[in-house]
Order: C-alpha cells, then sequence, then structure tokens
C-alpha cells in the first residue's frame, strides 16, 4: 500500500471523500475566521480550527508512509510551508506577512533539495528571499501607515474567497487520490490507465544526457544530488534559445519597470 | 510503504496554490495580493521539480529557472506599477481603484467602522540631567 490517498480509498467506494472534505472544511472555517475583519478576527478558535484541518489533511496525505528521515524532513518542510502559506493570508499587518512568506520560500527551498534541485534551492533562496522580499519590504516601509487602514483591517468577500479555495482543494485532492489508485491498479495488471503516471517507464531514446543518471533497483533514473551539472548540460543544451530569450525579457521588464516608475513630473497627482 | 511520493507532493503544491488563491481573492493591500499570487506560483514550481524528480527528466528543473526569471520580471513590473497607483491615491487599497468596474455593477461600500486606534504606549522620561539622583549611601568608607 503506497499511499495514504489509497489506503482510505480502498475501504470501499468512495466513502473516502469525507476523509478529505472533513479536514478541507475544518480548515475553511480556520482562515474564514482569521481573515482580518474590523470587529477583530476569532484567532484562537481561527487558529485551533486551520491547525486541526491541517494535521487532518497531513495524516490523511501521509498515511502508510515508511517512517525515515526523508518522510520526518519532508513533514517538516511542508508543515512550515503551509503554517507559513496561512500566516502570509491571515496576518493583518503586511510586514509580518512578508516574512512569512520567506519562511515559505525557504520551506519550498527544502522540499526542492529533498527533490533533488540542490541549484534550485539556491536560486530559490537568492531570487525570492533575497531580491524580492526585500524589495516588496522597501516598499511596505515606504507605504507604511499606523492606523488601521481599509487596505490591512478589512477583507474582500472572505467566506466566498474560501469556499473558492476550499472547493479547488476539494478537487485536486480527490483526483489526486483517485489517480493514485488508478497507478495501483496499472501496476498490478488491473485495468485502468493512470492521468498522472506516478513511476514513468524509462524511454531509451531520450536518455542522452541523463544516461549517466543513477538508476535505482527497478531501472528507473533516480536523479543524484550533485545534478546541477546535468541541469546546465540540459539548460544550455535543449533550450539554449529560451535562455536567451529569458535575458531579452528580463532587459524589456527591468527598461519597462524604470518607464512607470519614475515621476515625469506632468500628469501627477500631487 | 514508500519514502514520499510524487502524490505528496502534488498534495502540499496544491495546499500552497490554494492558499495563494485565498489570499489573492480576498486581501486587499496590493502587496498582499501580489504576494499571493507568488505564493501560487512556488506550488506550481514545486509540482515542476517533484515530476522532474519522480520522472527523470531534468527539463521540470529547467522550467522553474524560467520561472524564477519570469517571476523576478513580474515583481520588476509589479513594485513599479504598486508605486504608481499609490503616488496617486496615497493608499495601497485596491477598493478606491473599484471605478475602473462595469458599468452595470454596484459599488463595494464598507460599512462596518474600522476600529479606533489604540492608545499609544507612553513616551518614557528621562532623569532630569545634572542632579545626583538619590542613592544609597555607600558603606565602604570607614
Amino acid at each position: 500500500m503506497a499511499l495514504g490517498l489509497l489506503a482510505v480509498m480502498e475501504t470501499g467506494s468512495y466513502p473516502w471523500s469525507w476523509w478529505v472534505i472533513g479536514p478541507i472544511a475544518l480548515g475553511f472555517l480556520g482562515v474564514y475566521l482569521l481573515l482580518p475583519r474590523p470587529d477583530g478576527a476569532s484567532i484562537r478558535l481561527g487558529a485551533l480550527l486551520g491547525v486541526a484541518g491541517l494535521t487532518g489533511l497531513m495524516a490523511l496525505v501521509l498515511g502508510g508512509v515508511i517512517i525515515n528521515v526523508e518522510t520526518l524532513v519532508f513533514c517538516l518542510f511542508s508543515a512550515a510551508a503551509c503554517v507559513g502559506a496561512g500566516l502570509l493570508v491571515t496576518l493583518e499587518n503586511p510586514a509580518r506577512a512578508a516574512l512569512a512568506f520567506t519562511v515559505v520560500i525557504i520551506s519550498v527551498s527544502g522540499l526542492f533539495l529533498l527533490s533533488a534541485a540542490p541549484f534550485l534551492m539556491g536560486a530559490n533562496i537568492i531570487v525570492y528571499a533575497g531580491a524580492i522580499i526585500v524589495t516588496f519590504l522597501f516598499v511596505l516601509m515606504l507605504a507604511q501607515q499606523h492606523l488601521p487602514s481599509n487596505a490591512d483591517s478589512r477583507s474582500r468577500e472572505p467566506f466566498l474567497a474560501c469556499l473558492a479555495g476550499a472547493g479547488c482543494l476539494v478537487l485536486i485532492l480527490l483526483a489526486l487520490g483517485e489517480d493514485a489508485g488508478k497507478v495501483e491498479a496499472y501496476q498490478e495488471g488491473r485495468e485502468g490507465k493512470a492521468l498522472i503516471a506516478t513511476r514513468a517507464p524509462v524511454i531509451p531514446a531520450r536518455r542522452t544526457a541523463e544516461a549517466d543518471l543513477r538508476l535505482n533497483q527497478s531501472g528507473v533514473p533516480a536523479l543524484p544530488a550533485e545534478n546541477t551539472a546535468f541541469l546546465g548540460a540540459n539548460l544550455y543544451g535543449r533550450h539554449l534559445v529560451a535562455v536567451e530569450l529569458a535575458g531579452v525579457l528580463l532587459v524589456v521588464a527591468t527598461l519597462g519597470a524604470i518607464a512607470i516608475a519614475q515621476r515625469t513630473g506632468a500628469g501627477e497627482a500631487h | 510503504m514508500t519514502s514520499p511520493d510524487l502524490p505528496h507532493y502534488l498534495a502540499v503544491a496544491a495546499i500552497l496554490f490554494v492558499f495563494g488563491l485565498v489570499g489573492f481573492l480576498s486581501r486587499r493591500n496590493l502587496i498582499l495580493m501580489f504576494l499571493s499570487v507568488e505564493l501560487m506560483v512556488q506550488g506550481v514550481a514545486l509540482n515542476f521539480v517533484a515530476f522532474a524528480r519522480f520522472r527523470g527528466n531534468l527539463d521540470g528543473q529547467s522550467f522553474v529557472l524560467f520561472l524564477l526569471t519570469v517571476a523576478a520580471c513580474e515583481a520588476a513590473l509589479a513594485l513599479a506599477l504598486i508605486l504608481a497607483l499609490y503616488r496617486t491615491r496615497s493608499t495601497l487599497d485596491v477598493s478606491p481603484w473599484q471605478e475602473l468596474r462595469e458599468e452595470d455593477l454596484d459599488p463595494v461600500e464598507d460599512d462596518e467602522p474600522l476600529p479606533l486606534p489604540g492608545a499609544l504606549p507612553p513616551i518614557p522620561t528621562l532623569p532630569v540631567a545634572g542632579i545626583a539622583p538619590n542613592r544609597p549611601e555607600e558603606t565602604n568608607r570607614v
């Protein structure tokens, strides 16, 4: 039994959907209570419901996974990422929300490292936590207001927004669970074909630059931790034109940002 | 019994994406709306990296590099636009811009009053300079 979602699913014909909907409903209530509003958000109840929903979701997704170091690190980083994302959405002070976003960035970078992408981990931390967050904090400080403002103390349609998010998450997780079941059935020789192939078959013709990647026991290429060189070969071999276009895009965006942000004097409101 | 597999990463990425969606729909601060979009981008990047890992194909990681490039360009342009908007209205709220809505839509009005600002913390006072404060007499003299 590979997956917790699958483990719940095989108990019958779709009674497991309540195991998905329940924690998401708890999280929906928690985020709805935590969103800022003029008469004050109910922080304790909202945080309790949100943490309960998140714990339920993690238990559902991770049920049936073997406990080893990789699982523990995965749990740590994914829990930190989800909590940071919740804080980003619900904190009233925008500077604190931006700091919560750095928690998300660092946690997602940890998940990148766990997924054998060390170069992307570094690039993510440098670009996001090092550049984007700092510039955003500069703008926040520039426009800082000490009094409760319309921008920070009010939410726009919090109920409908949370409902949209919860519905989206329910649909995605149900599709993932059903698909995991199909993958398992396909590998066991039963009928059914997966939309998302969990373990892809090795395609011999495609393994040119990736031919040196280590193979695991079942012959599937497993990315080594030192795959920055392979990433470079892939980037500058197969995607060279795209790299050049990305450079052009960066230049154009820089020119555009300077053109938009400069004070012309005429046409200003003050 | 396995280590965390592709669907686990996809589930975490979906949670991040949905938080970004909720933040973009409900928050009114322009900068927080933009940070929510960046949160959705992080979820998508996690999807790409997880697929690259479990399918043994590095194209996903290359795509995330281009995604980072586009996100950097987007951040620069969004900050320039936010600054321009802030200069005209002196607020980071999006609601003053609702005059750009469709003609047949009603404007959204804020009914509840904002809370009064709490009392400021008292300003600390310093002792008057030049006057020695009363101290207990030192007793090491004979």
